[in-house]
């Protein structure tokens, strides 16, 4: 463990060392994810500028939900990125060829590998809303709410992670997997707002098939006593928890089914 | 040291049509193309060997080798290497491999040379003192200081190539894999890294096992070398034996007086009718005949030509590896 | 005979649609999901607004907006940007620029390729739901009609906005970066978002003084029938008024890059 641990950092310090050859690449990939939650943010403040509440939820409870969707996202963004260029190019090319013949756990490798500053972007934002909109909700504060909004926190990432992970794998047969990783992270941006303007249906789906709505909204919803903490954020551990296992699976069998690429 | 039983590994591609109205097609039909890449193998590799495993293109080198490697899990087949069967135990057996793919760095884009290198030292936990001692021998054979500062993607091939070879042999492997280490170098960096093959092996036992288009690299470092064509093992023996086997094999060339009309379908049939296996081709400019001396005299094959062709010149050579392997290629189509 | 040189990049372009079609489609699904969040959204935005107007916006012109909204985009998207970028970022762009044809109309006959798959794909069933939608509106032909001539204005000019915007791979790496913060502020400030009439006035100032809103407003607007008569004159001329200043701009833009391309690619 120690010694992963140690690992990690080296390969972190390596991908720092990177980047320090495209600094302005660097800055314009924060600015970017920063101007996408301020719009985000800017769209909710419009359309309530129009309308007293939303289905029942105020403007700064739902901006609660919209900055805490950030952070489990803002996390899987900078330590798994890479999961997009297996699903872009390496598998497609042949470039994982290099992850298997080495004595680390690929999974590992491949997640080292890179760390995506731009996800920062999402994290200060989401930081900065809940910060924001938290104090100004009955909000009941203490050691307590920490504690369960960081398990929130890490079954969000948890459950984006094993989602992104489940479907970057499926290169290891289709060759190029993006467009199903791009349409899966679109329906994670319903899970924003919250769930109870969508049907039955979506909200099924939202909740068992691809369980975005675990990652922000059932969570925020039992911060907010909204709902009960065993289902907003127990049940989200859980889901997290099972949806890593079996995107494991779907990992381990991929790498079996690997055909490298003729050259 | 390694054993491959029986190794077979075939590859389901989607058919792919040509052309616009093909790719409209391809929205309606889906077919599937099997290719059998490597087709019951079977060999063993002791200890220490270096062998050459050559083929012509698409032959199923490349697959052989990553089912060595681990990085393909095979359709059907076994093998061990130190006792390990690579797609099983991957990290086991990356522990004793080392590998080099001439066509794609196994190293970091962004990073200069040295970087990759220490990330790989403790990848791979070499000793921080031993690790010293090992760059300074790996620098001493093939030059890593011109450029170990310099970043992966601005080396030249040569250069990435040596990288690549110092980054396989950090930690000492006991298998070395090869494939095309050679490729695309100049004459000078050639040489420079088949010293360096043969100083490892030599300092150090490594177990080699080399693909390669350039059959000098073959008499230069191998003893013994298998042959496989369109997926099948067609020779595994000993270079000498090779040479012994096919050395009754000799190669006329024939300079033609200019302008002279060459019909060479007739000449060809004439000539394979003293010695089915033989080659009547144009190489250079040059007629070249290749034949069984045993089979058809030299001096019937010149007649042969004479009576045929106006001749300015002709030299006879002993065949080169190079038209060895040719021949064991042809037999093998002809024998299928 | 020279037009027919140009077309071909159009076919490839819609060949190369068809070759990854999966990838194509999923990125459609990808935008049919965001109109979905942004119906439901609306929905009960207008639910919650107790009278029946927002912003002066019926839920059905709200509806036929989104969904010419959504058609207008995809109509427009192309793929100029990414083109030119690859090109500039592997180098190609030098093959490219010796050979007799003018880059900047090779560029666009092939964006036309991506466009018109796009249009087939996604603008004519949006369109078709969006005209269903919107039946208690009546006038559907007049405002087909005036879509129409938007849209083709907006195509124009988002044409060489998307051009320069490739070339900004001459100035930085990170091309995918920068064309994630265009498409989300281009995507707003557009009013393919919220319709721009629900921004605050300072706002509108400001998106009145930049191309977007020709790009994705004015056609929706048309369609969902809030463009009529002067009005529509009005928007049409400032469209064709960004048309030819986006025009020269590129070019300008072109011209003082051109040269940085040629020395990188080696
Ligand atoms: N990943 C792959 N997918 C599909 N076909 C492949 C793949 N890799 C190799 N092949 C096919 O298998 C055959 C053998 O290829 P390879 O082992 O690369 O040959 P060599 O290395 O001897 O040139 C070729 O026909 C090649 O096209
Ligand atoms: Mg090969």
């Amino acid at each position: 463990m120690a010694r992963y641990l140690r690992l990690y950092l080296r390969y972190f310090g390596q991908n720092i060392k990177s980047l320090m050859s495209y600094r302005l690449s660097f800055l314009v990939g924060l600015a970017a994810f920063m101007a996408r939650q301020f719009l985000g943010v800017a769209f909710v403040g419009l359309v309530f500028a129009a309308i007293p509440d939303l289905a029942g939820w105020s403007r700064d409870e739902v901006l609660f939900v919209y900055g805490f969707a950030q952070l489990g996202r803002g996390f899987d963004h900078m330590f798994t990125d890479n999961l997009w260029i297996l699903a872009w190019r390496m598998v497609a090319r042949g470039e994982f060829d290099r992850i298997l013949v080495r004595p680390l756990p690929p999974l590992f490798q491949l997640l080292a590998e890179r760390f995506q500053t731009d996800g920062i972007g999402e994290l200060v934002a989401g930081i900065a809303v809940t910060a924001w909109t938290a104090p100004r909700l009955d909000f009941p504060a203490g050691p307590w709410s920490w504690a369960l909004g960081a398990i929130a926190v890490v079954a969000s990432f948890l459950i984006y992670t094993a989602v992104k992970l489940a479907l970057a794998s499926l290169a290891f047969w289709i060759k190029f997997s993006q467009a199903y990783l791009f349409a899966a992270y679109k329906m994670a941006d319903f899970a924003m707002y919250p769930m109870n303007i969508y049907p039955k249906a979506l909200r099924f789906v939202l909740s068992w098939a691809l369980p975005f709505a675990f990652t922000a909204y059932y969570p925020a919803a039992a911060l907010l006593g909204r709902e009960s903490v065993a289902f907003g954020i127990g049940l989200a551990l859980a889901v997290g928890l099972v949806a890593t296992a079996l995107s494991l699976a779907v990992w381990r069998a991929g790498l079996r089914a690997y055909e490298s690429a003729g050259s | 040291m390694i054993r491959v039983r029986n190794l077979s590994k075939t590859f389901v591609t989607q058919k792919r049509y040509p052309g616009f109205l093909g790719s409209l097609k391809g929205l309606v039909t889906r077919e599937k193309v099997r290719t059998v890449a490597v087709d019951d193998v079977s060999f063993d590799i002791d200890a220490g060997e270096i062998v050459g495993y050559i083929g012509a293109n698409g032959a199923g080198k490349s697959t052989t080798i990553k089912m060595m490697t681990g990085i393909l899990t095979p359709s059907s087949g076994r093998v061990t290497v130190d006792g390990v069967v690579p797609w099983e135990r991957r990290m086991a057996n990356a522990a004793n491999i080392g590998v080099v793919f001439g066509q794609r760095t196994q190293l970091w884009w962004d990073l200069p040379v040295t970087e990759s290198l220490t990330l790989l030292r403790d990848v791979y936990g070499v000793p921080k003192g031993e690790y010293e001692k090992r760059i300074a021998f790996l620098d001493e054979v093939l030059g890593l200081s011109e450029f170990s500062g310099s970043p992966v993607r601005t080396l030249s091939l040569g250069q990435r190539m040596r990288a690549d070879l110092a980054a396989s042999l950090l930690h000492r492997p006991k298998v070395l894999y090869l494939d095309e280490p050679t490729i695309g170098l100049d004459l000078i960096v050639k040489e420079k890294v088949r010293k360096a093959i043969k100083e490892l092996n030599r300092e150090f036992g490594t177990t080699i096992i080399l693909t390669t288009h350039d059959l000098a690299d073959i008499e230069e470092l191998c003893r013994r070398i298998i042959v496989i064509d369109s997926g099948r093992l067609v020779y595994d023996g000993s270079l000498d034996e090779l040479r012994a086997k096919y050395g009754r094999a000799r190669t006329v060339r024939f300079h033609l007086a200019p302008g002279a009309e060459l019909d060479l379908a007739p000449l060809s049939a004439e000539i394979a009718a003293l010695d089915p296996s033989s080659r009547t081709v144009m190489e250079d400019g040059e007629l070249a005949v290749t034949f069984d001396r045993a089979k058809a005299g030299v001096g019937a094959v010149v007649q042969k030509v004479l009576a045929r062709h106006e001749v300015l010149d002709y030299a006879i050579s002993e065949t080169k590896i190079e038209e060895i392997v040719k021949r064991i290629y042809l037999e093998a189509e002809a024998g299928r | 005979m020279k037009a027919a040189r140009y077309l071909r990049f159009t076919r490839n372009s819609v060949q190369t649609m068809l070759a990854y079609r999966a990838n194509v489609l999923f990125y459609i699904f990808g935008n049919i999901v965001q109109t979905l969040v942004l119906w439901y959204l609306w929905r009960a935005i207008f639910a919650g607004a107790g009278s029946g107007r927002v912003n002066g916006f019926t839920l059905g012109e709200m509806a036929a907006y989104l969904l010419a909204a959504v058609a207008a985009q995809s109509a427009i998207g192309g793929n100029a940007e990414d083109v030119i970028s690859e090109e500039i970022m592997e180098g190609s762009i030098a093959v490219n620029l010796a050979r007799p044809l003018d880059y900047r109309t090779r560029i666009f006959f092939g964006h036309l390729g991506a466009s018109l798959y796009n249009c087939v794909v996604v603008s004519l069933p949006a369109l078709a739901i969006g005209l269903v939608a919107s039946a208690e509106l009546g006038g559907a032909g007049v405002r087909l009609a005036a879509f129409a001539a938007s849209l083709i204005l907006g195509f124009a000019l988002h044409f060489f906005y998307k051009f320069m915007l490739g070339l900004t791979a001459i100035l930085t790496t990170n091309v995918w970066g920068v064309f994630n913060v265009e498409a989300v502020v281009s995507g707003f400030l557009s009013g393919a978002l919220v319709p721009l009439a629900f921004f605050p006035d300072w706002a509108r100032t400001v998106t009145g003084l930049l191309p977007f809103a020709s790009m994705v407003s004015a056609p929706a607007l048309a369609f969902a029938g809030k463009l009529t008569g002067a009005d529509l004159v009005r928007t049409l001329t400032v469209q064709g008024f960004w048309v030819v200043a986006l025009a020269l701009l590129s070019s300008w833009a072109w011209n003082s890059l051109v040269s940085r391309v040629s020395v990188n690619g080696g």
